[in-house]
């Protein structure tokens, strides 16, 4: 059984290495379309890849959608903080954006406990959480055997690191919802209605924090502190989940010359 | 003696009880000039008059009638007293000590007078002449709308006024207008006027107008020889449309409370609405080229911060847009691309110039980096803008400005001088440069809710392991520590691996009467030295195994027992049957045990 578990697995790997690869030459012959088109069959299978994702927003970047783009080189520096060629990718696509609006901020108390977790990916935070709480447990299960001096400093030492990063794990596996703007000039209302008044406008590649959702609107905060409601149709939610985008639906509207 | 001083004590306070009493009292013996207070008269006794007011004089009013009465009642033995009270109004029209004369009041057959009360009387800073409102309600009711009576005392309508007006009623499309809305409330003692109205005050309807911040003020004015707080909200709105645009009425609900001439306060409520205000507005006429879409009268200026600058370091250039009107619509100058220098995105500044809010200062800060060494001219930016005044459009241009430019040291390279230029560097370097290529690197794809159920079941192994492990360490020890319960632990089993011994023994009936003996002895933690087959019955007895099961079990060891001293031994069938046997009575017992110790 777990044979043929393990078949499964390697022959669904296969399959998503090879739609990466059909993606990545379809890019090279300038089909960006047709590449993002294959990325995205990805991201559908859930394939939640940092590469994936950052191949995608450059689709996106050469196709002229700011929006997107800046989504995707998002979702893939949260998958993997250290990715640098994505955060060149991503400053080049924010200096294009009309505004250039900062990335809105954790909560205080997240900047404030976890400070050191933002350069590493959930990955690593995981896999350390994993190590320290596999530790733990041995060494208190060694406990019941022999005694040793130093064992309950290190007990409470592994605990607290486990703690620590498994926390980091879940906060990167649950971050504040963010969304990046995909429409040009997207008015943001003080309510959830057409008829309420505009607080302020935000324009294409603009990030935003997501808070509450009433029906097909968005609660949106700027880095400023700015909030109010708009249209969720003009927005891409960064993740996770990572959801499907437009790409696969309907024609993705492009805008300005591709570099 | 002593008894005849406190009888005397009492009697005389019950005298003084049985007596009427009447007293004033006021307020506060601090009243400031011409402001109202009250003055209390309280009289006691079983029949009680009604007071006379003293004569008022010219330094003190007090009115006629009182604005506010009670009384109390009390028993004491067989007698029933009253007290009773009165409020009177009062105003002090003199500064200094003024004394409040006797009230009259008759109280149990007899005239009683209160005892003067001295007031301290400290100017106030209102004018002398103001009186209370003049009009008594039924004075009001037939005065209605009438603007004061014309002595210098104010009506009910004076009391609050609104007003809506603007500066100019027929303007061009943009051109600014003051739209000012003020409430007046008259200063006047014992007035006070309140809001009732929703929580936020609706602004006038300006629909058709892009309105600017409200201003909001304070004033202290007169109008027909009253003196009023003037509250005031100041906005400029410029139409976006020409034709007959409309400001909305202005609609404002309070209430105010005063002192009428009769000593009585009362209150009267308000429902004001100021009228619409119609503004022509004018079309503007064709635009030339290069029109900025300003209305206003504006002029404009360039400047840098440093006329010498060095290749590659950014140099900030200012361009100012000064003068009258949206400054919202002014955008920003078109700056013609350079073949010597980068110019970066502008930053805007609003400032108002002086003390007149119409003047202001739009200043457009651009990050120059020159990238040639040699003398440059920034050449002079033209605006076009509408000026209503004349109404024509009007173009000013900004001076050229020269900046000598110094080759860097290594050539043509950006150079870092402070955060804000390496900013503006870091941005040109990015936008000079195109993306990053896509990654082929892309290893171990596979679906994330496979990761999750993995990392789920790591993480719920080693604790479940943990404890598997405690409970196997305290099994341990209990068996380490506790020799009965070990023993008991193990006793069937034990018995049992002896009896499938038992065939291939040497003695097996000696084997089978060990297994059940040592059974037993092992169940009930006794020494299994010397156990026979009646002291097995006997611990079985002691344990209330059945009976029929008892025989049996010590039938077969006794069986085992007759064996060893018998000249003949047992058959291999024999042996077998003995054997099954014994196997069957010890799962019996043994099970019969379990049940007894789980109950």
């Amino acid at each position: 059984m777990n044979a043929i578990l393990a078949l499964f697995l390697a022959l669904g790997a296969g399959a998503f290495e090879q739609t990466f690869s059909q993606a990545n030459a379809a890019y090279d012959n300038g089909q960006y379309r047709e590449a993002a088109v294959s990325y995205e069959q990805l991201v559908q299978q859930s394939v939640a890849d940092p590469a994936v994702f950052f191949n995608l927003g450059n689709c996106y970047f050469r196709l002229g959608n700011l929006g997107y783009a800046i989504a995707n080189y998002e979702r893939s520096l949260q998958l993997r903080p250290s990715f640098e060629a994505a955060r060149t990718n991503l400053d080049q696509a924010i200096a294009q954006t009309e505004h250039k609006l900062n990335r809105p901020l954790p909560p205080a108390w997240e900047q404030g406990l976890l400070f050191w977790h933002y350069d590493l990916s959930y990955r690593t935070t995981w896999i350390t959480s994993a190590v320290c709480w596999v530790l733990f447990w041995s060494l208190l299960a060694l406990r019941l055997v022999r005694r040793w001096r130093y064992l309950r400093t290190t007990l409470i030492l592994l605990a607290v690191a486990a703690a620590a990063f498994g926390t980091s794990a879940w906060i990167k596996a649950h971050p504040v919802p963010m969304a990046v703007v995909t429409a040009e000039n997207v008015p943001v209302r003080f309510g959830t209605s057409e008829d309420d008044k505009v607080r302020f406008e935000l324009a294409a590649g603009d990030r935003v924090s997501v808070g509450d959702t009433r029906g097909g609107w968005i609660q949106v905060s700027t880095g400023s502190g700015e909030r109010g409601w708009a249209d969720s149709k003009a927005f891409a939610l960064v993740g996770p989940p990572y959801t499907d985008l437009l790409m696969l639906q309907a024609d993705v509207p492009t805008g300005g010359a591709a570099q | 003696m002593r008894f005849a001083v406190t009888a005397l004590i009492l009697a005389l306070a019950a005298g003084a009880y049985a007596q009427g009493t009447a007293r004033a009292s006021v307020s506060s013996t601090r009243v400031t000039q011409d402001v109202p207070f009250t003055i209390t008269i309280e009289a006691t006794g079983s029949e009680i008059g009604e007071p006379t007011p003293p004569q008022t004089s010219p330094n003190l009013k007090i009115s006629s009638t009182p604005s506010g009465q009670g009384q109390s009642l009390s028993i004491s033995g067989t007698s029933m007293r009253r007290s009773r009270q009165w409020m009177y109004n009062a105003v002090a029209t003199k500064v200094g000590e003024v004394a409040i004369p006797s009230f009259t009041i008759e109280v149990d057959g007899e005239s009683l007078k209160t005892d003067p009360v001295r007031l301290s009387v400290s100017p106030s800073s209102a004018p002398a002449t103001r009186k209370p409102p003049g009009n008594t309600p039924n004075q009001t009711r037939r005065a209605q709308n009438s603007p004061g009576q014309g002595d210098g005392n104010p009506t009910w309508e004076d009391i609050v006024r609104i007003e809506t007006k603007v500066d100019k009623e027929k303007v061009y499309q943009g051109e600014g207008i003051t739209l000012t809305v003020s409430v007046w409330t008259l200063d006047w003692p014992g007035v006070m006027v309140n809001y009732t109205g929703p929580r936020n005050i609706e602004w006038p309807s300006t629909e058709g107008f892009y309105a600017g911040e409200i201003e909001h003020g304070n004033a202290y004015e007169n109008r027909g020889n009253l003196p009023y707080n003037v509250e005031q909200f100041q906005r400029s709105v410029y139409p976006t449309q020409s034709g007959t645009l409309t400001i909305g009425p202005w609609s404002w609900q309070g209430r105010a409370r005063a002192f009428t001439a009769t000593g009585f306060p009362e209150s009267r409520d308000y429902d004001l609405s100021t009228e619409p205000i119609s503004i022509e507005v004018l079309p503007l006429p064709e635009p030339p080229p290069g029109f900025s879409g300003a209305v206003g009268s504006y002029t404009i200026s360039a400047s840098v911060e440093n006329r010498d600058v060095t290749q590659g370091t950014p140099v900030k250039l200012f361009i100012r847009i000064t003068g009258r009107g949206n400054p919202d619509a002014v955008g920003a100058p078109e700056i013609p691309a350079l073949d010597w220098a980068h110019i970066g995105s502008p930053e805007v500044e609003i400032r108002a110039l002086g003390s007149e809010s119409s003047l202001i200062e739009k200043s457009f800060s651009y990050d120059l980096t020159p990238l040639a060494a040699g003398a440059h001219e920034f050449p002079g930016i033209s605006f076009t803008c509408f000026e209503p005044l004349t109404g024509v459009y009007k173009t000013d241009t900004s001076d050229p400005v020269t900046l000598n430019v110094q080759e860097a040291p290594d050539g043509n390279r950006l150079i870092t001088t402070s955060e804000q230029e390496t900013a503006a560097q870091e941005k040109i370097r990015i936008l000079a440069q195109d993306i990053e290529p896509i990654t082929r690197d892309a290893a171990h794809l596979r679906p994330a809710q496979a990761a999750i159920a993995i990392q789920g079941g790591l993480l719920g192994v080693p604790p479940v392991a943990y404890l598997g492990f405690a409970l196997f360490m305290r099994r341990r020890r209990r068996f380490r520590e506790d020799i009965s319960f070990a023993r008991d632990y193990h006793a069937r089993n034990k018995a049992r691996k002896r009896l499938g011994r038992a065939a291939s023994a040497k003695e097996p009936a000696d084997e089978i009467f060990r297994a059940l003996g040592d059974y037993l002895s092992d169940k009930f933690n006794q020494s299994n030295a010397g156990l026979t087959s009646q002291d097995a019955g006997a611990l079985l007895t002691a344990h209330r195994i059945p009976q029929d099961l008892l025989d049996g079990y010590v039938k077969v060891m006794r069986a085992c027992e007759r064996e060893r001293y018998a000249s003949q031994k047992l058959s291999p069938h024999e042996i077998a049957a003995l054997r099954s046997a014994a196997l069957d009575k010890l799962d019996k017992v043994d099970a019969i045990l379990r049940r007894e110790r789980s109950a």
